[in-house]
């Protein structure tokens, strides 16, 4: 389907679990070379021992919420350690359903941290010509269904991810001329650790179930697709926002 | 802001690997088009209070130019 080059280097956060963790063991197996990062040492020794080229798949630890104005230079750091970097395949992320009752503005800053400025300073970091492969690279971010369907109590998960949809829109545009790509994708409901916390917390189970009529989303649903941004193929999309909802529609 | 912390700037502006002589030209450098033009437009409102509108800056030829621009 997709073909990678080992000298084709795709960072992948979240990578130590859910669509980060299948998506760079899908990338990896179809050739390319892996930094995977998360900010568990241990979940991602496990990632490793499951990738079947594994000397084409490091690990880097980073807590990407803690400072996002040291992004940048942390990629300058692994291009030159790695190489110059072709994509970017941002999976991290936090979800965090509360009502307005309960949102308060530390609590939406620390939301903010991960689901938006982590994203936004990766992208600065990854931008800069000297960091990345120039034609062909590409970043692709996982944002979510409530960027653009937000449900009850998702005021600020669904805004930081309409933020981060928002914002790609706009390097989109300005990295074109450097043949750069930028797109998203927004699942809904996907079988992932966080997804079944999120059940699990709110009883949801049967009820969700029901309301996708192609049922709940797997995690390769969505790792094909971001395969498929991160690959040549996709040269003449960007800008985009993919829905991914197994026909929920409304 | 000395020359030399100058034209480091404007090594980062550019994303250049190389270093930059006040003699090059512009126009030859291929880092040189419209987002580097906009970074620049910012970069001299930010350090040296001056609003340049693209046309004025897309007028300078050199990197000596820009330093005169900014006044060092
Ligand atoms: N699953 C869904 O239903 C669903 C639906 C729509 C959108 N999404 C989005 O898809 C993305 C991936 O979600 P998932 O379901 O795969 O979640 P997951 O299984 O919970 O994985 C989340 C990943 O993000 C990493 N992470 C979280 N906070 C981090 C931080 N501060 N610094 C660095 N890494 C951090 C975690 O790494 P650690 O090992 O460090 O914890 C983990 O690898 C998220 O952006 C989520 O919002 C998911």
């Amino acid at each position: 389907m997709f073909h990678f080059r080992p000298d084709e280097i795709f960072l992948v956060t979240g990578a130590s679990s859910g669509i980060g963790k299948g998506t760079a063991l899908l990338i990896n197996q179809a050739g390319a070379t892996v930094i995977a990062t998360g900010r568990d040492n241990s979940r991602l020794a496990a990632l490793q021992e499951q990738s079947a080229e594994s000397n084409r798949l490091h690990c880097e630890v980073k807590d990407l919420a803690e400072n996002p104005d040291s992004l940048p230079n942390w990629l300058m750091d692994l291009k030159k350690k790695f190489g110059k970097l072709k994509g970017l395949i941002h999976c991290a992320g936090l979800t965090r359903t509360e009502p307005l009752s309960l949102t308060n503005y530390t609590g939406a800053v620390s939301l903010f941290s991960i689901d938006y400025f982590a994203p936004l300073l990766l992208a600065k970091g990854f931008a800069d010509r000297r960091v990345n492969t120039g034609e062909g690279a590409s970043m692709t971010f996982i944002a979510s269904l409530a960027s653009v369907r937000p449900d009850k109590g998702q005021g600020l998960y669904g805004g930081a991810k309409a933020a981060l949809v928002n914002t790609m829109q706009v390097m989109a545009k300005e990295l074109a001329g450097r043949r750069i790509r930028v797109n998203c994708l927004s699942p809904g409901l996907v079988m992932t650790p966080m997804a079944e916390q999120y059940i699990q917390d709110y009883n949801l189970g049967e009820k969700q179930k029901e309301r996708y009529p192609l049922g709940l989303g797997r995690v390769a649903d969505v790792s094909a697709l971001a395969a498929f941004m991160a690959s040549d193929q996709a040269r003449w999309i960007t800008g985009q926002n993919y829905i991914l909802d197994g026909g929920l529609i409304g | 802001m000395t020359r030399a912390e100058f034209l480091n700037e404007l090594k980062d502006i550019l994303q250049r690997d190389d270093s930059l002589e006040p003699e090059m030209v512009l126009k030859d450098l291929e880092e040189w088009d419209s987002l580097s033009i906009m970074a620049l437009a910012g970069f001299f409102d930010q350090h040296f209070s001056k609003i340049l509108h693209f046309t004025d800056i897309e007028s300078f030829i050199t990197v000596e130019d820009l330093m005169i621009a900014a006044g060092i």
